[in-house]
Formats: C-alpha cells, structure tokens, sequence
C-alpha cells in the first residue's frame, strides 16, 4: 500500500513536469516560443508572392540578420516587394534544418524562391553535434526516425535518446531547464560551466581531426531532388573560420551553394556582442552586405514562380 | 555495455524475460551465456582470459578435494595463484615494469632494447581475478566447499552485474546462491528498485557533474590554476569517485536482487569514517576485507612485534594501490595509506580514536572533517597525471589560495549537486541501517524518490562517463 502511493506520487510528479514543460515553455524560453511559431511563419511565407526568401539558421542568423534593414536594403538595391521570413533555433545545425524543410517548407503548396542557410565551418563538418533531442522532440516526425537512424547511422544509445525526446519534452528540454535553474541559484553559472566544459575536453580537441563534409553534401542533394536552391552563408564570428582545403574542394566542385561573408569590411570587434554574436549595428551593417550578395544572386537565379 | 545506456536496458529486459520463464538450472545456464555476452561486448577476445581463470580454479578446486598431501595441495595452491597473478601481472604489470627497467638502466649508461608490448588492458580484470583466487585459497583452507559443477562455478566468476567492478564476491556467500533455487520477493524487488535508482542518482547525477569540474581542473595547464582551483578540483573528484563507484554497487546490487541474489554491500558511507580503519571497513569494503583475509592476515596481521604489524600495513596498503593500477601515483597512494595507518594505530595507544559514540558530536564532527581532507590528499594523488603533478596541486593548495568566479561557482555546483546525498547519508549514518529509507514513512519515501527521479531527469550530463573502476 505505502509502495503504490509513492509510486503514484511520482508518477503524478513526472506528468505534471511534463505537461508543465508542453504547456509553458514558450513562455520561459524565446526560443521555444520561437520554435513553436515555425510552422505559422513558413506557412505565411509560402501564401506570400514572390520573391520569397526563407533564412535558416542558429543563433548566427538570429543575432546576424537584420529582417528590417534587409527588406529596406533590398529596396534599394533593386528587389522590390521581397518577403521574408527568418527560422533560428537555438544551437542547431544542418541536419536540424533538412528535417525543417522536410516538415514544414515542402509541405506548403509554394515554395521559398531563395533559401539561405547561415553557418560557421563547425557547422558543417560531418562530426557537428547532431543534437538529437532538438531532433526527436521538435523536428523529427516518428516517420522520420528510420531514416534518420539509417542515414545518420544512430547507435542503439543515440536511438534510445531520440525516442525518449520524443516521448519527453522534460528529457529533451533537460538542458535548458537545467540552465535556468542553476542560473537562478549558482552565480555565474553560464559563463563558469562553459569554461569548464572547455577546460575539460582540452584534449578531445575536434579541430586537430580531419574533417569530412559527406553530410553536407547528402542534404544538398535532398533539397536539390526537391527543386529547391539552398544558398549557405558563411557567417562572421569575431576570431573569424578559416575554410578547411576539403570544404573549398565541395564548393569549387559545386556539391554546395556558398556564399563567403565571413568578411565584413565595415565589421570590427566591437560590432560583436560576444565571441560569435553580432551587435544590432553589426547585424544592419551585415544586413547590407547581405542585400548587395542577393539582389547579385537574384539577377543569376530565376525565381520559381 | 555500460550499466548506463540503453543497450543495457534492452539487454537486461531480455535477462530478465528470460529468467522468468526458466527453471533454476536453466537460469543459472542462462545467466552464464548472458554474463559471456555481455563481457563480450567489451571485447570478445578476453572472455578466453575468464574461461581460462574458471577452468583452472575449477579443476584446482578438484584437485583439492580429492588430494590429501601437504605438499600436493601446496602445489595446487601455488599452480592457481601462478596462473591467475600471471594474467594479472602481464596484461597490468608488464608494460609498466619493463619501462621502469629501460628508466633504470638507461640512467645508469646502458641502452635496453626491451620489448614493449602495446597490451589492452582486459575489462575488470583484477575484480574477477581476485574473486577466483579467493575460491582456491578458501578450498585449501577448508573455509568453502569445493564446487562440484563447472557451469556453475563458471557462473560465480562471471556472474555480469558484478563482473566488471565487483563487488568482490566470496564463493562462500555467493555459491549457495548458484546453487539453490532463487525467489524474488516483493521486498526484494522494492530494495532492487532503490537501490538501482540510488546507484543511477549517484553516477549520472553526482559523479558525471562533479567529472566535468574535476577534470577541468586536473587538465587545465598548470599556469591556470591555483590553491583554491586545486581544492575544488580535489573535492570534485572526491565526490566523482564516490559517486561512481557506489554508483555502480548500489546498480549492481540492485539488479541482482531483482535476480534473487544478494550481493554484498560495498560501501557504507565512507565520508563519515573518523579515523583509516574506519574508513577502509566504509570504503570498498569487498576488496578492503580480501585484502585483510588474504593478504593481511596470512602475513601476520596484527599479531606478534609492532614493527612487523607496520610493515604487515604497509606492504598490504601498497599491494592495494598496486592493485588499482600499475602507476607510481598508485603506488604512492597505497602507501600513504599505509602511512596514516600506522599513524591512527600509534594514536590509538594513548586516545581512542575509533570509538565514536562516547565522544561528543563536535569532536567527531572534527575528526570526520580531517579524516575527509587525508582521503582527499589520497584522491589528489590517485586523480593527478602523476606524482609531480599531484606535488604541483598540493603545493598550490597551501601557498597560492585565491578564490576566482570560476572557482566559487564551481564550489557552488558541488554544494548543489552532493549536499542532499550527504544529508541523506548522514541520516541513514544516524539509523545505521541502509535501507532505512524502506521503513520509513510513505511521505518521507516519496520525497526522496520524487527528488532522486527529478534530479536524474533533470540534471544529467548530455555526455554520460564510463565507470572509473573498469580500467581496474
């Protein structure tokens, strides 16, 4: 008897978290709230006459484009009346954005006439974290997981946490609650728990390996099987990203779209709010440049419609 | 196949299917093939090493019942013990002493061309090796019966839950068990569920958080990190080592319980030991107890001329640290604790230093808090890359003590992460009884397990670590 009531206890205690976490984590986090506004934002996009242009990215492209001064810029430059619209989840890559595609942009009747993906080089390397709970909880659809395991060649471990994301908000999101707590109680967390990561994997040093960009690649080919142009940025970080020799070999051999800036020239250190975000003034001066590159891209590219 | 992963979720549903539907011979099979494959995934060639360990002890122990000489059964004795301190001294030792030799020779003017061989280090190891030399011993010694069944002896040595990181089993506890038939009461289904969700608490939660700021601080370049780091460093990895390793046990234990068997308890809140002795009948208890039976008794123990019970210390505490793992930092750390040892026994003569109940709480508070920072100058030189390193921190800590934002959060995460576990360990220290916690009130239960659920949902690592007792 005494058993079945802390069983039941914690059974209510793990519903309640987890309704709690579905129900309101759009309103703790701007990124959930951003998140669960996705869907609406592409589908307003695609009922929108062209040119339709659709940025995909991190927290790059968020702090990076400037929507406003874009338009505007754009204006300027010669391409009148573009729509836009900007998707930026927190710490997501490549894969996270295919399965964006795939869910949300294919599924509209019209499609983007230009998409444009912003990434720093450890984006794009085949070794980039796949992040799967962000995968299994707000991407992937279960019909997706086969593929997924398949293509990415998930091991059993890897398969059991994209299934229980999906199953558990609390177990995907476990991350970011966990931040917000130790936030409120632990002083400077962030920053201390960043530096001792860091200083922890001093020797797992990613960079000493020899990269590859076979994945990169196999979502090109997805998007380009599905009529669609995806143009990748490469975003400014303030220590800048050296291009490694075999991702230039998969732009030369046109495998990928890339287009380089990287380097701003009206861009300094003090246009960058941490080590990799822009400033507002960064992000229009970056949005400018960014006009410029389009409206040369547009007069190379028939738009779909 | 860690104890932590989904595959062992999967292979322990399979386990445990199975055993439901067999009978007692046919899970005692079953279990042998399971324990085989789950050391397999680990890596199938050195399964030859326990199968070889099993087939020699099993016909020693043979040999033993049948053969009544003196010198006979000494030479069986000595045949088991050659064979499996011969695996254990080549696959752990060999590297480590044949480079001391070139070391050696090299700085007295000769030039060695001996070969080194790049040798795996087989999982577990010293756990199995010892659990079978203990069956030999105890057979020559008539304190256990021969076994008279190869598979089910096979079963003792490779039994999976305890195969990789003890507990260190006796044949004479653990074979009854083999061989007769099992139940699983409802008791010992809610102790097997306790005491897996307190062993998964205490490694993902505790020794998975505390790794990332103790690893941190032992990787960092020595430029970056002063007393205060050192300290907090010191202490992370003495909560990371404690965490994970009675991690493990409790786990182990529990789903052995859920088997029908029961495993005997490993630890017993070793933070709250006042004095070595205390500690060492806390801390490891399985192996700390071999070490007493087998190696510090035989030697003299504690009778005969004080000298030789130091020396009996000290030889048994370096084989200790030796059996952790061939390195001078091991070394050094057994024979620090022989050292405050032999100390605490010199101090017994003219205080009690064990007896706790008649000193009053503040000083045993004192005597807790010192004995806590010698185990974590034991924990300094266990975690650090070696000696000079571990001298380097120690140094650091009494001369260069200032505390930065990063070392306050860091201390700050510990307090978050291990306060509760010690709470709660003190409280079980005051009921002297482990499992106080089932006899409590529901209330009292559902917090604790509310929080322990919470906290492994909650405020696990996204990377989980590997059980640091494996590469022993």
């Amino acid at each position: 008897m005494i058993k079945f009531r802390v069983l039941t206890i914690l059974v209510v205690m793990f519903l309640l978290i987890e309704s709690s976490i579905r129900l309101g984590s759009q309103l703790l986090s701007i990124d959930d709230a951003h998140i669960k506004s996705v869907p609406d934002l592409i589908s307003e996009l695609a009922e929108c006459k062209s040119p339709r242009i659709l940025f995909i990215g991190n927290s790059l492209t968020r702090e990076g484009v400037d929507l406003k001064e874009l338009k505007k810029e754009l204006d300027i430059a010669g391409l009148h009346d573009a729509n836009i619209a900007a998707v930026f989840p927190d710490d997501t890559t490549p894969i996270h954005w295919q399965y964006i595609v795939k869910n949300h942009v294919l599924v509209q009747a019209t499609k983007p006439d230009y998409i444009f993906m912003g990434v720093a080089g450890y984006n794009l390397v085949d070794t980039a974290p796949l992040g799967l709970r962000k995968l299994g909880c707000s991407w992937c659809k279960v019909a997706d997981f086969p593929e997924l395991i398949r293509d990415e060649e998930l091991t059993f471990h890897e398969i059991g946490e994209i299934f229980t994301s999906w199953i558990s908000w609390t177990f995907a999101k476990q991350d970011r609650i966990k931040k917000y707590i130790l936030d409120l109680i632990i002083p400077n967390f962030r920053d201390a728990f960043r530096r001792l990561s860091d200083m922890a994997t001093i020797s797992n040093d990613l960079s000493a390996s020899d990269p590859t960009y076979e994945k990169i690649i196999r979502y090109d080919q997805f998007y380009h099987s599905n009529s669609l142009e995806v143009h990748y940025l490469g975003m400014p970080i303030q220590r800048g990203w050296t291009i490694h020799p075999k991702l230039q070999q998969v732009i030369d051999e046109g495998e990928i779209k890339f287009i380089d800036m990287r380097d701003i020239p009206d861009l300094g250190e003090t246009h960058f709010k941490d080590s990799i975000h822009l400033t507002p003034e960064g992000a229009r001066i970056f949005s400018e440049h960014l006009a410029k590159a389009i409206v040369l891209l547009s007069l190379a590219i028939k738009p779909v419609d | 196949m860690l104890f932590n992963s989904w595959l062992f979720l999967l292979f322990f549903l399979c386990v445990i299917i199975l055993y439901r539907m067999l009978g007692h011979r046919s899970q005692n099979r079953m279990l042998l093939i399971m324990s085989y494959v789950f050391y397999g995934t680990w890596d199938w060639r050195f399964l030859s090493l326990i199968v070889i360990s099993s087939i020699v002890d099993y016909v020693v122990g043979q040999q033993l019942n049948m053969q009544t000489g003196r010198k006979k059964r000494q030479f069986l004795l000595i045949t088991s013990l050659g064979v499996n301190l011969g695996i254990l001294a080549f696959f752990k030792y060999y590297g480590f002493f044949i480079d001391q030799i070139v070391h050696l020779l090299s700085s007295i003017g000769f030039s060695a061309d001996l070969p080194t061989l790049r040798i795996i280090l087989p999982v577990g190891i010293s756990f199995y090796t010892f659990q079978t030399m203990s069956y030999t011993v105890d057979v020559f010694k008539g304190k256990t019966k021969t076994v008279n069944n190869f598979l089910d002896f096979a079963l003792y040595v490779a039994f999976f839950p305890q195969l990789v990181a003890g507990p260190i089993e006796r044949s004479s506890h653990f074979m009854p068990q083999v061989l007769n038939p099992r139940t699983v009461s409802r008791e010992d289904f809610k102790e097997g569920f306790y005491l897996v969700l307190l062993g998964f608490f205490k490694k993902i939660v505790i020794a998975d958080n505390m790794a990332i700021i103790a690893n941190a601080f032992f990787n960092a370049d020595s430029s970056m990190i002063n007393g205060a780091a050192s300290l907090v460093g010191v202490y992370a990895f003495a909560f990371q080592i404690y965490g994970d390793f009675s991690g493990y046990s409790a786990i182990a234990r529990g789903i052995s319980k859920w088997l029908g068997f029961d495993l005997i308890v490993n630890f017993r809140m070793p933070y709250f030991a006042i004095s070595p002795k205390d500690f060492w009948s806390r801390w490891h208890i399985s192996l700390s107890t071999w070490l007493r039976d087998y190696l510090y008794i035989p030697l003299g123990g504690n009778k005969g001329v004080e000298w030789k019970i130091y020396r009996n210390l000290l030889l048994t505490m370096l084989l200790g640290g030796l059996w952790h793992g061939a390195g001078w930092n091991f070394i050094v750390w057994g024979i620090f604790h022989g050292v405050i040892l032999i100390i605490y026994r010199l101090l017994s003569k003219r205080i009690n230093v064990d007896d706790a109940n008649r000193r009053p709480f503040f000083v045993n508070l004192l005597c807790g808090t010192f004995m806590f920072h010698l185990v974590c100058v034991t924990w300094l030189l266990f975690r650090a890359d070696n000696i000079a390193h571990a001298w380097y921190m120690f140094i650091a800590i009494s001369t260069n003590f200032t505390c930065t934002p990063l070392v306050l959060s860091s201390f700050c995460m510990i307090v978050f992460y291990c306060t509760p576990l010690m709470l709660y360990e003190y409280w079980l220290e005051r009921n002297n009884d482990l499992l106080a916690l089932m006899k409590s009130s529901w209330k009292f239960q559902s917090i604790v397990y509310v929080y322990l659920f919470g906290m492994l949902l909650l405020f696990h690592p996204i990377v989980t670590g590997k059980f640091i007792y494996f590469q022993f």
